[in-house]
């Protein structure tokens, strides 16, 4: 894999007022912040606070009513997902979005996708060029990164099994690879550790860490583990209601009157 | 058509416009009903609406004479006019044909779509597509392939005028059942336990179920329903041109305009969406070409879904992440 | 961790030795059929085979791989008909440029039509593409002056450099018929088709495709431009229907807008579906039964409806995966899954 380097203090991903309503019911409200690049930055929040929403303007699924969003110094905001996707930016979703007909490899190969760059009408032509090998390098190669994340993960066992078969913590793993297989410099994970059991969380903390030493990689996470988040996180965003209530390191929001109020209550406060 | 000025084209022009739209407006509200409640596409609705004209056709023609006798012995009143008589023995065969209507839908609902397990929409899709061509080798089978004429009662009707507009009585027939089919539906959704299930089945199908609402049951008499609206439009059609294999396919794709129109999953949709084609494609034919009418249907459909990828009068929802 | 693994090997698409002497010996037996049959009807029956074998296997594509509910595809087959046909008769080009020719036009009309209407979702796309193809049916009975009508369009032969396929020909000690003559151009034609069409499927083109029937969304995270692929693959769809339509039309003598009706797009549905969506051998398959179904029920028209509509509906309901679904089942039965293969 290879390792990125941060020779500039310039955030990686700037939200700037972040702005969205679904009908009348305000997801997200003037919602501000910035992520150093090569850090963990973790978004948390009551069920219902904008996490997932505020991912999705970020990954261009959604369009925000107002405010901007801003990747390595360009405006992204409103960009459809695939353009995002190429400029380096790849996620995971809450519910899994992974492709049940194909294998764990095929997903991952999707993964792929963006590296075997091609010229317009070229990809046609460029597959039928492939029944002998010299012409089938694009593809060879890229069977062989997506063994390599295969192996990195532990996959291998799963490798060519459908993965509509597999169990749930198999099935976010592939999610994971594939996301990995984009080489992507920021990376955008919405609640990786639901339905993980205690062990599986232990290991994919390890994996994060790992991946921000090795690779360099900027990672924005969407958690409901506290643990996992204190834990993990270089700096911490609090959502309620579509706001930002706090930002931070784990130290300063775990402490911090509003968030505490937040999840448990106003009385607690006062308590 | 000397004598006629501009304005008496543009109300002859209406009037037919609304006819045929209310006999688009039939078939696509059996459509809409069943698309609804079940999320299928039944596109073999014209061929069951065909069936069903042509088991009236039978009971008119073969049975005629059986059920004339019936009445009179039935009906106390043996002394009403021959008119009177005619009159009860067509409702008799009406009503026969609509029950008939309803368990074909509720049979076709059981034995077959009841039966696959979980399949995509387009396996829905196929499923219909093959009833459609079952159904329509079973037709032509048993009943034919010839043009037929729905006998009397339902031939011959006369022409009254509105001004110089000839008005159709047939056409004035049709007019009145879809008013009274509007307001039974109004009555039968809001009002009627069923009606009410129906709705709350559309919703969502697992709260209903959990509110104890057969939602099986809801499916065979959705079908019903929806079997019968068909048999209504079909025997109007065969009584407003021919009875044939074939008469009910071109309505049948209009009517599909008619129901993306309005919205698939809306029921006053299927209604206005199935005028505004009938008239649109009236004023289409006489002022630019007779010949191109199921083009414009086709054209009307990918203009509106372009604009408003549900229909008018539905609501686009964004699948959420 | 690397893997001192031969790829390529993995990429192909038969794989095993034993699987490519099978291909190897059918399609040799297929090469040698026209010269010991004494049947020229039996080789006609054989050229329609072909020939649905490349319409469901393009259809395929578009249906069973990337999702795409069309019932309007025989107005596809009808552009490629006529165009290559008007490019024979009117522009004097020779046949086999006509074909491909043919083939792109209809995949260009295929990418422009596949751009509004594929913003549709399942139902709604399903009724669009119907109006297509009766449109498509429709417009061409009207187009007298370069269509012919609805009376239709007699058809040119086949010519291959400048040898025109409409007498026998005598090599040696055999007599090819123009029928056999033409079933080696179309056979020829059925294996590229089919070949180039498993090879796309198994690349980043065919990926594509599935990726955005299985989850257009995590496709578009993915860097899929789906609004594109969708397009594409109506167009690649388009060029088999544009081939087979036009391969079809210059082996009958005439031929009307009639002919590409309602009921052709309902044949291509359960071609692919009986057979098996997003599966070539599924394809394949699915031509072979509706094509011998056809030919034995074509002097009853109603027990052919009949029967073919009930397989349809039955398939679906008992197995939906198809025949090659069945299939698949059988093997993996006899000799384990996939992935446990030592193969």
């Amino acid at each position: 894999m290879e390792t990125g380097k941060q020779t500039n203090t310039a955030p990686m991903l700037s939200v700037s007022r972040l702005s969205i309503a679904f009908g009348g019911l305000r997801a997200l409200d003037d919602v501000s912040f910035d992520v150093a690049p090569g850090t963990i930055f973790s978004i948390i929040g009551p069920n219902g606070s904008g996490k997932t929403t505020a991912l999705n303007c970020i990954g261009g699924e959604y369009r925000p009513d107002t405010g901007s969003v801003q990747f390595m110094g360009q405006d992204v905001t409103g960009s459809p997902p695939h353009r995002i996707a190429r400029m380096g930016i790849s996620r995971t979703f809450q519910n899994l979005e992974l492709f049940p007909t194909m294998t764990t490899l095929e997903n991952i190969l999707v993964g792929r996708h963006i590296h075997q760059q091609k010229r317009p009408g070229g990809d046609i032509l460029r597959s039928l060029c492939s029944f002998v090998r010299p012409g089938a390098k694009s593809e060879t190669a890229q069977y062989r990164a997506a063994d390599e994340i295969i192996d990195y993960l532990r996959l291998t066992h799963v490798r060519d099994a459908e993965t509509a078969g597999l169990s749930y913590g198999q099935k976010k793993l592939v999610e994971l690879a594939r996301a990995l297989a984009m080489e992507p410099r920021l990376l955008l994970l919405d609640e990786p550790s639901g339905g993980m059991s205690a062990v599986e969380k232990g290991r994919f903390v390890e994996r994060i860490g790992d991946l921000k030493k090795r690779a360099g990689m900027t990672i924005v996470l969407v958690e409901h583990d506290m643990n996992l988040v204190m834990d993990v996180s270089d700096e911490i965003v609090v959502l309620n209601f579509g706001r930002v209530i706090a930002r931070g390191t784990p130290k300063e929001v775990q402490t911090h009157p509003d968030v505490l109020s937040a999840y448990l209550g106003e009385d607690y406060n006062h308590g | 058509m000397g004598e006629w000025t501009a304005a008496d084209i543009i109300i002859y022009l209406f009037i037919q416009g609304m006819a045929i739209g209310s006999l688009y407006a039939m078939i696509a509200l059996g459509l809409v009903l069943i698309y609804r409640t079940s999320d299928v596409l039944n596109f073999s609705h014209d061929k069951m609406g065909m069936i069903s004209a042509f088991v009236a056709y039978v009971l008119m023609t073969d049975h005629m004479p059986k059920i004339i006798a019936w009445c009179r012995g039935a009906s106390l009143l043996s002394f009403l006019g021959d008119g009177v008589i005619m009159g009860l023995a067509l409702a008799a065969v009406l009503a026969l044909t609509f029950c008939f209507a309803f368990l074909f839908g509720v049979i076709t609902e059981f034995f077959f779509l009841r039966r696959a397990k979980n399949p995509s929409h387009i396996g829905y899709i196929v499923i219909t597509i093959g009833l459609w061509l079952a159904f329509d080798g079973a037709a032509s089978w048993i009943f034919g392939t010839e043009y037929l004429s729905m006998p009397a009662p339902l031939a011959d009707f006369s022409v009254y005028h509105l001004g110089k507009v000839p008005v159709g009585q047939l056409d004035l027939i049709i007019f009145a059942a879809t008013s009274v089919l509007i307001v039974s539906l109004f009555i039968f959704f809001q009002y009627t336990n069923i009606g009410i299930a129906m709705r709350a089945t559309f919703e969502n199908r697992t709260a209903a179920r959990l509110m104890g609402i057969r939602t099986r049951r809801i499916f065979s008499i959705t079908w019903g329903i929806g079997a019968v609206l068909g048999a209504m439009a079909g025997i109007l059609t065969a009584a407003r041109s021919d009875l044939s294999n074939t008469m009910l396919f071109t309505p049948f794709v209009k009517s599909f305009s008619a129901a993306v129109l309005g919205g698939l999953t809306s029921i006053p949709g299927a209604i206005v969406g199935g005028w505004i084609m009938g008239v649109a494609e009236n004023f289409f034919g006489w002022y630019i070409s007779m010949k191109l009418k199921t083009t414009f249907a086709f054209l009307v459909i990918l203009a509106v879904l372009l604009v408003r990828p549900s229909g008018l009068l539905v609501r686009h929802h964004q699948k959420k992440v | 961790m690397t893997r001192d693994k031969d790829y390529f090997q993995e990429y192909r698409i038969v794989r095993d030795l034993s699987s490519r002497m099978i291909l190897g010996i059918l399609i040799f037996g297929l090469a040698l059929f026209p010269l010991v049959s004494q049947s020229d009807y039996h080789v006609f029956v054989a050229n329609i085979l072909f020939i649905n074998i490349i319409i469901a296997v393009g259809y395929n594509i578009v249906v069973g791989n990337t999702g795409l509910i069309s019932l309007g595809h025989s107005g596809f087959l009808a552009v490629g008909a006529y165009a290559s046909i008007i490019l024979m008769t009117k522009i004097g080009a020779p046949f086999l440029v006509s074909v491909l020719f043919a083939g792109i036009v209809t995949a260009a009309l295929g990418f422009i039509v596949g751009l509004p209407a594929l913003r549709l979702e399942g139902p709604y796309l399903a009724i669009a593409t119907l109006g297509f193809g009766i449109a498509v049916e429709q417009v061409l009975g009207l187009a007298k002056s370069l269509t012919g009508g609805r009376d239709g369009v007699d058809t040119p032969p086949y010519s291959i450099f400048g040898h025109v396929m409409d007498t026998d020909v005598t090599l040696g000690p055999i007599v090819l018929s123009s029928e056999k003559q033409i079933y080696y151009v179309i056979l020829v034609a059925m294996v590229i088709m089919t070949a180039a069409a498993a090879r796309m499927m198994k690349s980043r083109v065919g990926r594509g495709f599935t990726a955005v029937r299985d989850s257009a969304v995590a496709a578009r995270a993915l860097g899929v431009n789906v609004t594109y692929f969708k397009s594409l693959a109506f167009a690649v769809s388009a060029f088999y229907m544009g081939v087979a339509g036009s391969l079809n039309a210059h082996m009958v003598n005439h031929i009307n807008p009639s002919q590409y009706g309602l009921m052709v797009s309902i044949t291509m549905v359960g071609m692919i579906v009986v057979g098996g969506l997003g599966s070539i051998t599924g394809s394949i398959m699915g031509a072979v039964l509706f094509t011998l179904l056809h030919q034995m029920l074509a002097a009853q028209d109603h027990l052919n409806a009949i029967i073919t509509g009930l397989v349809m509906v039955a398939i679906i309901i008992f197995e939906p995966r198809g025949l090659s679904g069945m299939w698949r089942t059988i093997t993996d039965r006899l000799l384990g899954k996939p992935e446990e293969r030592k193969i």
